[in-house]
């Protein structure tokens, strides 16, 4: 049996593909983290709230990596829901990779509340009541967060208003600017006040919740730890040693340090591309080129 | 036509083309084999233009092995609905010729994609925000349905009724292999049922 030959717009395809690659390659950028130092602390900023393939994510556990190298964050905390491996596969890539530091987490996911635990190693179980689901995280020395507590979750995170570690309090889909969910950050504000008043110094965060597309690192949390070790980033955030910026400017965080920050920018953050901007007509015509080279190759003839 | 993909001729003449496949020896495992790595081809690629922006090769790769689950799925259902109504055919033959009918798939992973990127300002509003990609991907899952009935009545012969019975098997097959890849990720259970008692 002959071989079927490709034809010559499956081989143009091929060829214009590959210059996509290799262009794309070429223009794809790595930004280095920002980093600062402040009261004696070292300064990392992270994006704490990261979905994966393996829940309802789009992108591997190491394609996350390599997007939040990209992005130059100094830290990740991957967050899947309801289980933690997909979180320690991100860590050995990243290690062997020298990427951003990765923090074991999970999104405990249930009906009634979603909590953020990082500096874990084992799962907790989705299906224990709230007070208990904290308690495991804190058996093993980790940190429990409010995840974006919509109003519709307040009932269910109440009971454990005097063990939450801290709350969600900036997150895209509550933020004015990109609302649409039904979500509101006033309300994720008036929990944020809740928590406080029962433990002054709960942590603040502020995350992507991110899923899918360019927008790793779109809202972050600063986090003031000894080293940059993801330790001393748990050991920070246990201590409530954060800050968040909102898209209007408004700051959230651990009292002392807004006070000793009044006045001062934070490190200024990588010009990441959250929107698909590009860096100019090469690269542009690149994204041309990968539309038109695979529309080709899936429509027109392959095989003479 | 002379110039189009099997794929394209698939979603213009669906039960001619389907007819015609099923009688090409050329159909079995080669080619099956090539029309998945096309389709793992496509989405390792939407994963690149979707995330970075461009096409960066370790998202393409990356991408196309973790995506390759798809492919594995839609095996395993097709196979189960083939199987269920027609006994005496060869199994990868015509699992070959069902894989020419991924033309929606592919279609929409390739448009999407480049269209998003190059309306960037429209990224975040028309897309998803207004719902243009869910509506895209609903339509292709449609179509997709439409074809997997067409593929039973003209490839394999089937009637009406048993092509029908066929595309709810290979439906439910596929939703069901879904549903246990998330509860096994134990994703289902939680956010439906809560939690226990205290």
């Amino acid at each position: 049996m002959t071989r079927p030959r490709p034809t010559l717009a499956a081989l143009l395809a091929g060829v214009a593909l590959v210059a996509a690659l290799a262009i794309g390659a070429s223009q794809d950028p790595t930004h280095p983290p920002a980093t600062g130092r402040h009261a004696g602390f070292v300064i990392v900023e992270a994006d704490l709230h990261v979905h994966t393939r393996f829940s309802d994510g789009f992108l591997s556990p190491l394609d996350v990596v390599l997007h939040a190298h990209r992005q130059g964050l100094g830290a990740i905390a991957l967050t899947e829901h309801n289980v933690v491996f997909p979180a320690k596969m991100a860590r050995a890539w990243s290690r062997w990779i020298g990427g951003p530091e990765v923090l074991i987490g999970e999104e405990i996911t249930t009906r009634d509340y979603h909590l953020l635990a990082f500096g874990i190693e084992r799962a907790v179980d989705a299906r224990l009541p709230l007070r208990e689901a904290i308690g495991r995280v804190h058996e093993q020395g980790g940190v429990v967060i409010a995840a974006h507590p919509a109003r519709r979750f307040w009932p269910g995170l109440r009971p454990g208003l005097d063990l939450l570690d801290g709350v969600e309090v900036v997150h895209p889909a509550a933020s004015r600017r990109t609302s649409g969910s039904g979500w509101s950050s006033e309300d994720f504000v008036t929990f944020w006040e809740e928590v406080r008043a029962v433990r002054p110094e709960a942590t603040a965060i502020g995350t992507s919740d991110y899923h899918a597309g360019p927008v790793l690192g779109l809202s972050t949390t600063w986090l003031f730890a000894r080293s940059p070790r993801a330790e001393d980033l748990v050991e920070a955030l246990r201590a409530g040693r954060t800050v968040v910026e909102d898209p209007e400017g408004r700051r959230f965080g651990h009292p002392e340090l807004l006070r000793s920050l009044e006045g001062q920018a934070l490190p200024e953050k990588p010009s990441r591309d959250v929107s698909w901007k590009g860096r100019g007509p090469l690269d542009r015509f690149a994204r041309a080129l990968a539309g038109v080279a695979l529309l080709v190759l899936v429509l027109a003839r392959r095989s003479a | 036509m002379g110039w189009g993909s099997t794929e394209l001729e698939v979603l213009i003449r669906p039960s001619a083309t389907f007819a015609a496949l099923v009688k090409d020896p050329a159909e079995g495992k080669r080619r099956l084999s090539l029309r998945v790595g096309l389709l793992l081809l496509v989405l390792g690629c939407a994963v690149s233009l979707t995330t970075a922006g461009r096409l960066v090769p370790a998202h393409v790769a990356l991408g196309l092995v973790a995506w390759a689950f798809v492919p594995a799925i839609q095996i395993a259902g097709a196979s189960v609905a083939i199987r269920t109504v027609r006994r005496d055919v060869d199994l990868w033959r015509a699992l070959s010729v069902y894989a020419a009918g991924n033309g929606p798939w592919l279609v929409a992973f390739t448009v999407l994609p480049t269209a998003m990127l190059l309306s960037p300002e429209a990224a975040g509003s028309f897309w998803i925000g207004r719902g243009a990609l869910p509506i895209a991907l609903a339509l292709a899952l449609l179509h997709g349905v439409v074809l997997t009935f067409t593929f039973h009545r003209a490839a394999l012969g089937c009637t009406r009724g048993r092509a029908l019975a066929a595309t709810g098997i290979d439906l439910a097959a596929k939703t069901a292999l879904s549903l246990l890849w998330f509860q096994g990720m134990d994703n289902l259970v939680p956010q439906f049922l809560g939690a226990l008692a205290a």
